[in-house]
């Protein structure tokens, strides 16, 4: 397929999905906040603005940081933000993705308007979240439903899952790091933010503790937000791609090879007793492997120079 | 000339009542006066009579959902959404032998244009023996002097042309210009049907209308057919300008039921004098490019410097042959405006024939004579400047100010090469669904005929209508709408 339309598979995936993140981040925020005393849901916004990658000036109070982070199209990462560059992501392939796909991306654009104001601004900002969370589970249903699962389909969800392992990995790195963090309940709003505060529960742990956090993002394969997962699910479209750009047969791609990696570093992590640096230590390397994987796929499929490009007739 | 609406239908009407329709001066293609149908619509008008006015609002609302929903949708020069091409449910009907005569019409009208433009390219035969003037070709600002003594792989120009053709007073088919660049508008005709299809399927079929479902599949053999011989299975891309250009959506609706790739100029690397798109797994050679970009933007090494829309190299690749362009770059000469004029002429040089579908009559800004006529007229006459395209750059006498004819008289004095006029012609209206009831509009008829190693046009075209009452402009861009085009195949059924 065309390098252009890949890469705008790849990103349209890639923001839906921080859209999602972003969407469910704000609503277990929005609910927090409803315990929290003011100096506290000040830390709060910091540490979420900071996770979201929100770049915007300081906002006059709690409820402006939430219309900013909702709303802003100028901003970068906001929900927004995401959605409209997810927008333009689909009408550049238009012609190839299916008519569905487009209305659906289409209408959440359309249908993200301010928010009534007032004190009774958080039902309507929790609203406004579960419908951003509802618009992307719909388009992932009609991407799986009525678009054919080809190479552009392995992009979208290669774009998808590589947001979340970073997403997930950054966030860890940053709590992990923070003292602070650790001892609060931003552990436990991050399982939430990931649907996995059931799935922790069953399979790891009745209490919310960093390392089980830690453990349970990172290494569970079976639920779907975590990097074991995500991995798992990039292996897979490598390796569809590389059935469509003819790779497959010279051994593994270059894309396999450098998602190996990342790969390994899960595979061959000391999973129990991990100290304090140990920790640190995985996770900065996972971060770093993830960027590389994410260089390797835009060198390899979506800008290359013409002198070392493969040419075909 | 023509008049305003003087009929107001009935704003409460038990029936729409076709009977009620009134035709105004001009050629009406469904009735001869009011009550008295032409034979080809009579059915029609049967089925209209037994509907309700409610009737016909649900299924204009039907067609117009149906189409935002497909995003069937245009966008206007600086305008920010796109909209939807308004659509008119009542088709226009012609008869199998009314289309006869215009398929022949245009394929001669084709042969010569395509003949005309490799002599102009090459031995200026017509030009030596004083058919046409030099001059003429030479200040055509679409006159491209690269084009001189290139050889394209099949001797095509023009693959795809979408000529504009009205009705005179008479009923007869003139041509009022031959789009030969980038002609638009095919993918309403065939979304149009598509609808229709949907709505009316009973009439539909009783009136055994000829298909145009397989355009896509004539426009790709045609493309095929262009690429270079020594070529097996050609990679064959559509060239657009990318999402902001006001036919996108064509471009995109094209490239999806032809199954090829939309490429945007910087998909496409010029290299080693072939030319390739930029994929996933490499460089795949192209070979030919139906592009849906300007002659001006398509390389910034032999045309306009500042194009981000093109290819720098492709024109080097063209010209040795390794990549066909539809249409060939260069065709734009025989649209001039002014050399529209000399189109019979071409004809009769050509083929030894008189042209099947006569032009409108047409005055030169550049024959003194002619010049001053426009000027002394320009209240009766249409003037147009003779490279724009799309309704713009235009004037229409009779529904102009004194201050615009001022300053249409200055432009064409400042620049008289520039301008033909054109008296203004009251052509033929069809029944609209205005409001509950159905009142005449102008229309026009723009077939697609296409032309690689055989000459092919799927029956009818796009009618466009001007659904502003008593308008002469059919333009989307200046608030036109379409409909569906029936030609009849023969005897009706049932």
């Amino acid at each position: 397929m065309l390098a252009r339309a890949a890469e705008n598979m790849f990103w349209m995936g890639r923001y839906l999905e921080r859209a999602d993140f972003a969407a469910r981040m704000l609503e277990v925020g929005v609910s927090q906040l409803l315990y929290d005393a003011d100096e506290r849901a000040a830390d709060g916004v910091a540490a979420m603005a900071k996770t979201l990658g929100l770049r915007r000036g300081e906002p006059q109070n709690v409820r402006e940081f939430f219309a900013g982070a909702m709303l802003d199209r100028e901003a970068p990462n906001t929900i927004a933000a995401c959605i409209a560059q997810a927008r333009d992501n689909a009408q550049q392939v238009r012609e190839s993705i299916s008519g569905d796909m487009w209305e659906a991306v289409n209408r959440m654009h359309l249908g993200l308007h301010a928010y009534a104001g007032g004190d009774a601004w958080e039902a309507a900002a929790l609203a406004l979240c579960r419908n951003v969370r509802d618009g992307v589970v719909s388009f992932r249903g009609l991407v799986e439903a009525t678009f054919e699962h080809g190479e552009g389909w392995h992009f979208l969800r290669l774009g998808l899952f590589l947001e979340r392992a970073q997403a997930t990995a950054r966030w860890l790195a940053n709590l992990w790091s923070d003292e602070q963090g650790q001892s609060g309940a931003a552990w436990s709003v991050l399982l939430r933010a990931r649907s996995a505060i059931e799935a922790y529960a069953r399979t790891t742990d009745a209490t919310v503790r960093p390392e089980g956090v830690i453990h349970f993002l990172l290494f569970f394969q079976d639920f779907p937000h975590t990097v074991r997962h995500a991995v798992t699910q990039m292996d897979w479209a490598v390796r569809g791609i590389a059935q469509y750009t003819g790779r497959s047969g010279g051994g593994r791609s270059s894309l396999q090879r450098a998602l190996a990696l990342v790969s390994a570093r899960l595979d061959f992590a000391e999973v129990d007793g991990l100290d304090r640096a140990a920790t640190a230590l995985l996770l900065s390397d996972l971060l770093e492997q993830l960027q590389r994987f994410n260089n390797r796929i835009r060198s390899e499929a979506f800008v290359y120079s013409i002198s070392s490009a493969r040419v075909y007739a | 000339m023509l008049q305003t609406a003087r009929y107001n239908p009935p704003t409460r009407v038990a029936k729409v009542d076709p009977l009620a329709y009134a035709p105004q001066s001009a050629f009406d293609e469904m009735a001869v006066l009011p009550g008295q149908m032409r034979e080809p619509y009579r059915a029609l008008a049967a089925a209209l009579a037994e509907m309700q006015p409610s009737d016909l609002a649900r299924l204009r609302d039907a067609a117009e959902s149906a189409f935002l929903m497909q995003g069937i949708t245009f966008q206007l020069q600086g305008a920010a959404d796109d909209r939807v091409l308004p659509f008119d449910i009542v088709p226009r009907i012609l008869t199998s032998a009314e289309w006869q005569v215009l398929e022949r019409g245009l394929n001669q009208r084709l042969e010569a244009l395509n003949r005309f433009l490799h002599d102009v390219y090459h031995d200026e035969r017509i030009i030596k023996d004083g058919v046409v003037p030099r001059e003429l070709i030479y200040t055509s600002k679409h006159y491209v002097r690269h084009m001189r003594g290139v050889d394209l792989p099949d001797g095509t120009y023009v693959a795809i042309a979408g000529n504009d053709l009205i009705r005179d007073r008479e009923g007869r088919f003139v041509v009022l210009e031959d789009n030969l660049r980038v002609p638009s508008g095919v993918s309403y005709m065939l979304s149009n049907r598509h609808v229709l299809q949907r709505l009316l399927p009973s009439l539909l079929r009783r009136h055994r209308v000829l298909p145009i479902e397989h355009y896509p599949q004539m426009l790709l053999q045609t493309l095929t057919e262009l690429a270079p011989a020594h070529r097996d299975n050609p990679t064959i891309v559509i060239l657009t300008p990318g999402p902001y250009n006001s036919a996108y959506f064509e471009h995109a609706f094209l490239a999806r039921q032809m199954g090829l790739e939309l490429v945007l100029g910087r998909d496409l690397v010029a290299h080693d004098n072939l030319l390739y798109m930029r994929t996933t797994a490499g460089l795949k050679q192209v070979d030919v490019i139906y592009r849906r970009v300007d002659d001006d933007f398509l390389d910034p090494l032999a045309f306009r410097p500042d194009s981000l829309l093109g290819v720098p190299g492709l024109f080097n690749v063209y010209r040795a042959g390794n990549v066909a362009i539809a249409n060939a770059v260069g065709t734009g000469i025989a649209d001039d405006k002014a050399v529209y004029a000399y189109v019979p002429a071409m004809i009769k040089y050509y083929l030894g024939e008189d042209a099947i579908l006569p032009n409108v009559e047409t005055f030169l800004g550049w024959r003194s004579t002619e010049c001053q006529h426009i000027l002394g007229n320009l209240e009766k006459l249409v003037v147009k400047a003779v490279g724009e395209a799309g309704g713009y750059g235009m004037l229409i006498g009779p529904h102009s100010t004194a201050a615009q004819r001022e300053n249409f008289a200055q432009r064409v004095k400042a620049n008289p090469r520039n301008y033909i006029a054109q008296p203004t012609i009251d052509f033929s209206t069809a029944p609209c669904l205005i409001g509950d009831g159905l009142s005449p509009r102008h229309v026009d008829l723009r077939p697609f005929v296409l032309t690689g190693k055989a000459r092919r046009i799927v029956p009818g075209g796009l009618t466009r209508v001007a659904l502003k009452a008593g308008s002469l402009v059919v333009n989307s861009s200046q608030g036109g709408g379409s409909k569906d085009t029936w030609v009849l195949a023969g005897e009706a059924v049932d």
